[in-house]
């Protein structure tokens, strides 16, 4: 499908602009789809309908929660429904040009630059968010799909918040019509100044025809905080990919991953973390529990720039396979030129305690609940966490969960 | 003042002299006809010609020049190195040889106790020592050259099993141009009694050293083997790519221990011998294989010592510790491919890099789908101490079954300044709290290694430091 | 011996000494007590100058010597040794080996003189040959402190909290041992800190002062003792 858009590039009339996407994709065309380990290529290559039409025969209903509510649908903005009118918040709806000038695009990954490239072909709008300062703000964002065939989507959402906000953003999917193809590329600027605080909440996709590729890139100034929290639960196929860019000293951020697969589900993540300035605390938590023919991948890379002081990184990678038709391969990257940082990454690989097992069993628990309780205490720890907790309400929490423990069911 | 000057000169690589002697070397370049000639100077047999012509077939071929390792240097032109330098044996010649091994604190003739040492001279071994007392065990360790016309079938055998012949550019090189190395067989049921050895030394200007060693021990014997190396402060950079093959047949136990001490470049990075090394054990069932190194020297490390976990129950080991300074570069660390049942592997990496130089640790564990209950354990951890070093780490983890277990755990940490404030209010100095700090931080690798050696090792940690720490 | 004048120290932009004062003469043992988080190990580190203890105005002069502006390893090199509190566990170095990098003079001589000092401290020789303080009981990391403090001989020594967490006998051979120090050295002195008022049992102390909030705000003999067993710090902050 690349080979496509290439060609189709190549013959039409170029602009500067164009033209150096163009030279970025074909650059990068190599190092992502012909990862060895990667299944994106599967994905990439069905037939999808690239340029769709737009299709709002549907009413669609929905119940609008808090503060800001954007719609898509099949792809497209819709709609934004604002509750609680609030004057401190601009929603635009321009050409991806315009935007340029604010973030440093050399260094997208190829599904950004195939997004962008999609939207200026399309004369298709993205949405750009800017919120004024210290407001406290629920963000929506709806994903609504009721097409009739195979579709590829491109969205494009800029946030960009001033000193001192406060901002939640949850991600909600609706499919109508079921087992029909998705592959959704999604790609989201975050841009934090000076002690902001964003906490982000990915839920999982409904539909086990959902494909989707999320490319997330955030940029941190000084003093600002930043929680995304994953959870992968059904969707068939995720390519994660995360990059955390550090501008500013004292800077943290903290990422929560769950993984729970199943089936034939292949999960992969990439999530890449730069320290650019001093005084930097990252960490990434990952649990990722697989069963059947699943299929996943974790990879990690922080980067500490040269003359950096005291920044901390840790990642942390706990894997559970419960099946032997699994494949699982990580690799966890630590790219260090300063010497004065605290860095570590653990990784591990195991089975189920067999003690607690036979603790509960004696208990007279069943194999399959002991196994549950097991899981489940691991998974609550990171749960409740003292950062995930300051920053939301604890109904919130306690919603995830039972998603989380429905699957847990049906793994164990 | 002068005290200052005398104490630099006592801290330079000692190892750095040039040996004048009469030696006939091949033109420079690589072709065909050099390759029939180091074969007919060896005297090889017929199957052993068509072996490294059809290497060196495939080499040409496939001649794609590596890039994915972390390293930057220029790219070396293979038709400016001579592939062949032997030494032309006489009185004189042998005299001056025993002048300069004893100047490397290993002399041929003053046999070291219970050491059995391989030397090996630019291309060719010179002699080996104890070779009585290795006879009456039925032990056979020698030159390869020596193996190949005397244990032609033996050789023949194992040779390129481990490593094969697609494996990589540089083993590919090593099989088609290898001049010596040095050969060693333990029959059956046998443990050997001293250690055996090999110290090889670059001196010639323009060579390349291509030794190829292949270990091979039968069921239930053991073996522990030591590997030195030196080289003469040069202004250019110098090739040596080696292949090491070790093969442990069923119950068997080989020890490998590396002590590298190549000349490493001066302080802003030139000279120095670029190394690139394949090593590879095969364990069989019940088999145990144990990879020691501790790296000094060389300006470019290319080294993965790797364990394929073939038979059940077998245990692969890893054990390194790397220091670097001034501009050298390292990429090392370790494969454990585990395809029997019950296998084990660890891998323990200690990195310490000083000045502008770069440490690399790059890894793979994997489990293939019937290595039921398999376990590994990685810890690779790294020590910045200069304001310019860096240090990187890439390990690579494959799953592919539910029973197996991977504990992975990698820190990258300055030196703890409690720890320093300890040892200096005991009033020790800097250079002295640093050597206790790194010392401990060593030890998991130090103490592992055969004991005449150990202590040496610790010296060559401590006078590496002194020279840029104090 | 130590004279400090009007010591300010920071860390971190946090004054945590205000304004102190403390002179300690020759073969004087002095006691410094005060409630959590005074400041007391904080002065310990400040004299043996500690990285991040800034001495931001004042003068600490050891021996008519100003020693504001030297590092750690020049001051010990004066003679001042401090005891830990938590001494630090060096994992991979034997005891015996460090111990052994203390000796300066008679290098032939130490392994006897470290033997003869471990039967006297009523160490197991076997902990010689372990890791330095790896798993040692918090009193064997205390008793190998006093062991370097023997060895090296210093001038004045400040222990930090010796007699935490040590029993009864453990408690009665670190002073037996000090006070033999004391007897064969007559002109050292010594800086205690300490929480237990019943420390007078073992050493008779010359002062005692009371440190709170960075400040000496109380200086006394052994009715000044009976008088915080009495009333505790708090009534004594406020009189």
């Amino acid at each position: 499908m690349i080979n496509k858009i290439i060609n189709f590039l190549k013959k039409k009339k170029k602009n500067n602009f164009l033209n150096f996407v163009l030279k970025k994709i074909i650059k990068l065309k190599k190092k992502y789809l012909y990862n060895k380990y990667s299944k994106i290529n599967n994905i990439i290559n069905k037939k999808y309908n690239f340029f769709l039409k737009k299709n709002y025969k549907n009413k669609i209903k929905i119940k609008y929660k808090k503060d800001i509510n954007i719609l898509f649908l099949n792809g497209f903005f819709y709609k934004k429904k604002i509750i609680n009118k609030n004057k401190y918040i601009k929603i635009k709806n321009e050409i991806f040009n315009n935007f340029k000038k604010n973030i440093n695009i050399n260094n997208y990954n190829i599904f950004s630059y195939l997004n962008i490239i999609y939207s200026i072909l399309n004369k298709e709008k993205s949405i750009f968010i800017f919120i004024k300062k210290k407001k406290k703000i629920k963000l929506n964002l709806f994903f609504i799909y009721n097409n009739l065939c195979s579709i590829f989507t491109n969205i494009k959402i800029f946030i960009f918040l001033e000193e001192k906000c406060y901002l939640e953003i949850n991600e909600k999917y609706f499919i109508k019509k079921k087992k029909i193809y998705i592959l959704n590329n999604l790609l989201i600027n975050i841009f934090l100044n000076k002690k902001c605080k964003v906490i982000y909440f990915r839920n999982s996709k409904k539909n086990n025809y959902f494909n989707s590729i999320n490319n997330i890139y955030i940029y941190q100034k000084k003093k600002s905080n930043f929680i995304l929290y994953d959870i992968f639960l059904k969707e068939k196929f995720t390519l994660n990919n995360v990059y955390i860019n550090f501008l500013g000293n004292n800077s943290l951020s903290r990422i929560y991953n769950i993984v729970l697969a199943n089936k034939k589900q292949i999960i992969e993540n990439n999530i890449i973390i730069y320290n650019k300035k001093n005084n930097c605390n990252s960490k990434q938590y990952y649990i990722g529990i697989f069963n059947n023919r699943s299929y996943g991948i974790i990879n990690g890379l922080i980067k500490i720039n040269k003359e950096t002081k005291n920044n901390i990184s840790f990642q942390n990678y706990k894997n559970f396979i419960l099946s032997n038709k699994v494949f699982f391969y990580s690799k966890p990257q630590l790219n260090i030129f300063s010497n004065n940082v605290k860095c570590s990454h653990g990784l591990t690989i195991g089975q189920i305690d067999k003690n607690i097992i036979f603790y509960l069993q004696t208990r007279s628990i069943n194999t399959k609940n002991s196994k549950l309780i097991f899981f489940l205490s691991i998974l609550l720890k990171l749960m409740y966490n003292k950062y995930i907790i300051s920053m939301c309400k604890i109904k919130k929490i306690k919603k995830l969960n039972k998603k989380i423990i429905n699957k847990l069911k049906k793994i164990c | 003042m002068n005290k200052k000057i005398n104490k630099i000169k006592k801290f330079k690589y000692k190892y750095g002299f040039y040996t004048k002697i009469k030696s006939k070397t091949l033109p420079l370049g690589i072709n065909k006809n050099i390759i029939k000639k180091i074969s007919k100077i060896k005297k090889e047999p017929k199957w052993m010609k068509k072996w490294r012509l059809k290497n060196f077939k495939y080499w040409i071929k496939n001649n794609k020049y590596p890039k994915w390792a972390n390293l930057k240097y220029k790219k070396i032109n293979f038709n400016f190195i001579s592939y062949f330098s032997e030494i032309i044996k006489n009185k004189k010649t042998n005299k001056k040889i025993n002048k300069t091994f004893k100047k490397l604190g290993v002399p041929i003739n003053n046999k070291k106790k219970n050491i059995s040492i391989d030397y090996v001279f630019d291309s060719t071994s010179i002699k080996t020592t104890y070779n009585k007392i290795l006879k009456k065990y039925g032990i056979i360790f020698c030159s390869i050259n020596k193996a190949l016309r005397k244990y032609s079938k033996l050789v023949k055998k194992y040779i390129g099993t481990v490593v094969p012949l697609n494996d990589n550019f540089y083993s590919n090189l090593n099989s088609s141009v290898f001049s010596d190395g040095s050969f060693c067989y333990i029959p059956k049921g046998v443990k050997c009694p001293i250690e055996l050895s090999t110290y090889f030394r670059i001196n010639n200007n323009l060579i390349g050293q291509f030794e190829r060693t292949l270990i091979i021990v039968d069921e239930g014997g053991y073996v522990s083997y030591l590997e030195g190396c030196t080289a003469p402060i040069r202004n250019n950079n110098q090739l040596h790519a080696a292949v090491v093959e070790l093969i442990a047949l069923k119950n068997a136990k080989i020890k490998y221990s590396t002590i590298q001490n190549w000349y490493s470049g001066n302080k802003k990075g030139k000279g120095g011998i670029y190394n690139f090394v394949t090593k590879r054990g095969l364990c069989y069932k019940n088999a145990k294989i144990t990879w020691l190194q501790v790296e000094t020297g060389s300006s470019i490390t290319w080294k993965y010592p790797s364990c394929i976990l073939k038979g059940d129950n077998s245990i692969g080991e890893f054990r390194s510790i790397s220091l670097t300074k001034n501009y050298q570069q390292i990429d090392t660390g370790s494969k454990m491919i585990h395809i029997g049942k019950n296998t084990k592997s660890i891998i323990i990496s200690k990195g310490i890099s000083l000045n502008n130089s770069k440490n690399t640790y790059r890894g793979l564990v994997k489990f293939e789908k019937n290595s039921k209950n398999s376990k590994n354990y990685t810890q690779c951890d790294s020590l910045l101490i200069g304001n310019k070093c860096s240090a990187f780490t890439y390990p690579s983890i494959i799953s592919m079954n539910s029973s197996s277990k991977i504990e992975h755990e990698s820190t990258i940490l300055k030196i703890e300044e409690e720890q320093l404030f300890y040892c200096n209010q005991r009033g020790l100095n800097k250079e002295i709290a640093m050597s206790i700090i790194i010392n401990g931080f060593s030890i998991e690798v130090i103490k592992k290694l055969p004991l005449e050696y150990s202590l040496e090792a610790k010296e060559l940690l401590n006078l590496n430091l002194k020279k840029t720490v104090g | 011996m130590l004279i400090i004048k009007n010591l300010y120290v920071k860390i971190k932009n946090n004054l945590i000494i205000k304004k102190l004062n403390l002179k300690i003469n020759k073969g004087e043992i002095h006691i410094l007590m005060g409630p959590n988080g005074s400041g007391k190990s904080s002065l310990s580190y400040t004299i043996t100058r500690k990285v991040n203890y800034n001495i931001y105005k004042g003068k600490i002069k050891f021996n008519n010597k100003l020693i504001n502006k030297l590092n750690t390893y020049e001051v010990s090199k004066l003679g001042i040794f401090l005891s830990f509190q938590y001494p630090i566990e060096i994992y991979g170095i034997t005891m015996f080996n460090f111990l052994k990098n203390l000796f300066k003079k008679n290098k032939n001589k130490y392994i006897k003189y470290i033997f003869k000092l471990c039967n006297k401290l009523d160490i197991n020789k076997k902990y010689l040959n372990r890791y330095f303080n790896y798993g040692f009981s918090g009193g064997e990391k205390k008793k190998n402190e006093i062991l370097q403090m023997l060895i090296l001989k210093p001038k004045f020594s400040i222990l930090d909290e010796i007699d935490s967490g040590l029993d009864i006998d453990s408690l009665k051979i670190i002073f037996n041992n000090i006070k033999y120090y004391i007897k064969k050295k007559k002109d050292s002195s010594f800086l205690i800190i300490t929480h237990n008022t019943n420390i007078i049992n073992y050493i008779k102390p010359n002062f005692i002062h009371i440190l709170y909030n960075g400040k000496i705000i109380k200086t006394g003999n052994l009715h000044l003792l009976n008088k915080i067993n009495k009333y505790g710090y708090k009534n004594i902050i406020n009189f």
